[in-house]
């Protein structure tokens, strides 16, 4: 709890617009028979960072897929409710997951860099939306990408070289680079420093809160200091159901549920 | 059957002795296999090892010099009878001698004193092998008497049979290596003796193929002409047409297998699909000679085209279909392998399901895709019965796939079947094929694997 606390208070804590992004109403998830998450009602404020956590298998990466309709890839899978964005719900019927999938990024676990050169990795997203004109503006694009995700320094000398030869870490700013190339709205992460050592995961949270100004990030994680030192907000998952949600200190500090105590100190889990 | 009585008591010995070292083992440590360093059964087969090999080393090692001995032994009997004979007929008598020894009725109608030698000779040939025998048995015993003086419980058994199973491994690859370098060396020989009647260069470039040899001088059409160009490209043009078939066919129903399909459907396409593989190829020579051959001619007619009704087109057709589960089965495997992690990567920045599969997918899938093509090229290449069937005898040089064409393999078969002198070069010529044959498929081969290989640095 200690640790926790300094991280709190080191945290930038500038505040965020107050405009609702996201809002999920009712939303459950069903694998075939199995209900692996249930009745999930949830607001996303414009530019913070919300942290989904919980033990595992508990429903917050199956949430996080929901935004993304990512779990439509999955054959079986089947989600109610609906989740609105700026107003209009992206599971409505006039909407192409396609589509939304170029407004809302996503960040894997694993860095998945596509078996291409650097530069085809981040220009993939731009070139299949037809967003870059030409040569020069997609290089422009390009470097934009690679800079907000803090890797152009170290990629600007070998950008034709493949992606899957970068370090772990460094791959996974390739992905977050590729991710926000496409300018999208919102980015997800799901648990992006797990596979990364902690300097790697260091700089990934550095990025987190530098990208915050221009995106609205929500990101799941199974390290309670990650989500206490990125997140303005944090949502405790447990078997499925969302048990509570709130500002990150208050969550940390004050929770109202004795399951998200016992989860934070490390009761259950 | 003699050495089969053999080999059977030599087995026998060696399952005892297996039981013997294992009880042996267990006694020495009071039935307390825990004290043994190695589970008991290891010292069973330590036991038998040191009986087997040197038994079966002997039997083969006589098996090897029996002939040499032999030899030896009945050259000086042959010289007492008829004295003053040169190295060839020394040589030839004993060979003579051999026959007689192992043929009753030639024996039969033999003279007197040739049946006197060969009665030397196979009083020889029974000594040795008896002698063989009780060698192989002391032997045995021998190993089982050092094998069983050497158990104790601190005996690294389980290390010894180990590295004895390692040398046998060894040895059974060596096997398969040696019979490679074997047969490029038969071919090589064999293309050698060609190439002494026909030059290279006129057997690699010549236009002109019409391997006939005269019997007499004066004979019609007497002038064999050995440039192989023609028949390799009458290859060509089928493997060509079999590829433009098979490619596409079998990587788009691997791509629908993999990506497309639900669970159930590929579960029972891929099995059929993998059917086709298991045609015999003559049944496709069938279908292509009767079937397809009159189809593609008829159809050809139809639109006004002048088709033979041996046409390189029909056997390509065939050869093409009977290769699309090369193609489609192996493409799928290598598109599954592909993580899912990158289509999710795909997905998750707006692409389509097929821009997922086109950038994304396949570039990854392409190495083992490149893979999968060169086999089904180099099976295209070599494969025989179809084309026997289907394609012509007559070697034109030609690119009209409506045109009647040969290739390689036809030749090699035309030109070993029957009754043939294996030393005109019209029989040889089939060796020198073989030989460019051989080579072809071995530059794809290593084409396929440096391709595969390149790809495979850049992508993992």
């Amino acid at each position: 709890m200690a640790e926790i606390n300094v991280a709190l208070s080191a945290r930038d804590s500038s505040a965020p617009t107050g405009k609702i992004k996201l809002s999920a109403r009712n939303v459950g998830v069903f694998y075939g028979a199995a209900n692996a998450l249930r009745d999930v009602n949830m607001d996303f404020e414009e530019h913070q960072v919300i942290s989904l956590i919980g033990p595992s298998g508990c429903g917050k990466s199956t949430f996080l897929r929901c935004i993304n309709r990512m779990n439509d890839t999955i054959p079986g899978c089947r989600v109610v409710g609906s989740i609105n964005m700026d107003g209009t719900n992206i599971y409505g019927p006039d909407i192409d997951p396609v589509e939304l999938r170029a407004r809302v990024g996503m960040v894997f676990q694993k860095p998945n860099p596509f078996p291409k050169s650097i530069y085809d990795n981040v220009a993939y997203g731009p070139r299949i939306h037809g967003m870059a004109a030409g040569k020069a503006e997609l290089d422009e694009v390009v470097e934009w990408a690679l800079r907000s995700a803090g890797l152009w320094e170290e990629a600007k000398d070998r950008l034709q070289q493949p992606g899957t030869g970068l370090s772990g870490g460094q791959q996974q700013r390739l992905c977050i680079a590729r991710a926000i190339a496409v300018h999208p709205e919102v980015i997800l992460m799901d648990e992006p420093c797990s596979a990364l050592d902690p300097i790697a995961t260091a700089k990934i949270e550095e990025l987190i809160d530098e990208l915050r100004r221009s995106f609205t990030i929500i990101i799941v994680t199974h390290s309670m200091q990650q989500a206490a030192r990125v997140s303005q907000k944090t949502a405790f998952f447990h078997m499925g159901n969302l048990v509570e949600e709130g500002p990150t200190d208050v969550i940390f500090t004050k929770p109202h549920d004795p399951r998200t105590g016992a989860y934070i100190t490390g009761r259950i889990g | 059957m003699n050495n089969l009585i053999f080999i059977a008591v030599v087995l026998a010995i060696t399952a005892l002795a297996y039981h013997y070292g294992r009880r042996h083992a267990l006694g020495v440590v009071g039935g307390k296999a825990r004290d043994l360093h190695s589970l008991p059964g290891y010292y069973g087969a330590y036991v038998a090892l040191w009986c087997l090999i040197p038994a079966m080393t002997c039997a083969v090692l006589w098996f090897l010099i029996e002939p040499l001995v032999l030899k030896q032994m009945i050259v000086g009997s042959i010289l007492e009878t008829r004295p003053g004979l040169s190295g060839d007929e020394i040589g030839l008598a004993v060979n003579e001698i051999h026959s007689l020894s192992i043929n009753a009725y030639a024996f039969a109608s033999a003279t007197a004193d040739k049946k006197a030698l060969v009665g030397r000779y196979l009083e020889i040939k029974s000594i040795g092998s008896i002698a063989m025998v009780v060698l192989a048995f002391a032997l045995a015993a021998a190993g089982l008497y050092y094998a069983r003086k050497m158990i104790a419980p601190r005996l690294r058994a389980r290390q010894a049979v180990e590295k004895a199973i390692m040398c046998a491994m060894i040895v059974c690859s060596t096997i398969a290596v040696l019979t490679t370098i074997g047969i490029v060396f038969s071919l090589l020989f064999e293309a050698m003796r060609f190439f002494a009647h026909v030059s290279p260069i006129d057997f690699l470039f010549g236009l002109q193929w019409s391997p006939q040899i005269a019997m007499r001088s004066d004979q019609v059409g007497s002038s064999g002409a050995f440039g192989a160009v023609p028949v390799f490209a009458g290859t060509l043009l089928i493997t060509a047409i079999s590829m433009a078939i098979a490619v596409p066919i079998g990587l788009f129903s691997a791509i629908y297998m993999a990506e497309y399909s639900s669970h159930k459907f590929r579960a029972w396409v891929k099995p059929i699909l993998e059917v086709l593989a298991g045609i015999p190829t003559v049944v496709y020579g069938f279908f292509a000679a009767l079937t397809m051959a009159p189809f593609v001619r008829d159809v050809g007619q139809a639109v006004g085209l002048d088709v033979a009704s041996e046409s390189a087109l029909a056997a390509g057709i065939v050869m093409g279909i009977m290769i699309i589960p090369f193609v489609s089965s192996l493409s799928d495997d290598v598109i599954n392998a592909v993580p899912q992690s990158l289509r999710d990567g795909a997905y998750a920045m707006g692409a389509t399901k097929s821009e997922t599969i086109r950038q994304v997918v396949i570039p990854a899938a392409f190495p083992g895709i490149v893979g999968s093509i060169m086999l089904a090229v180099s099976r295209a290449i070599g494969e025989t019965m179809i084309v026997v069937m289907a394609a012509g005898l007559a070697a034109n040089l030609t690119a009209n796939p409506f045109a009647a064409v040969t290739t390689v393999t036809v030749q090699i078969v035309t030109l070993l079947i029957g009754d043939q002198e294996f030393d005109s070069p019209k029989t040889l010529a089939a060796f020198a094929l073989g030989l460019v044959l051989f080579v072809v498929t071995l530059i794809l081969n290593i084409i396929a694997l440096t391709v595969v290989r390149r790809y495979r640095e850049q992508y993992e």
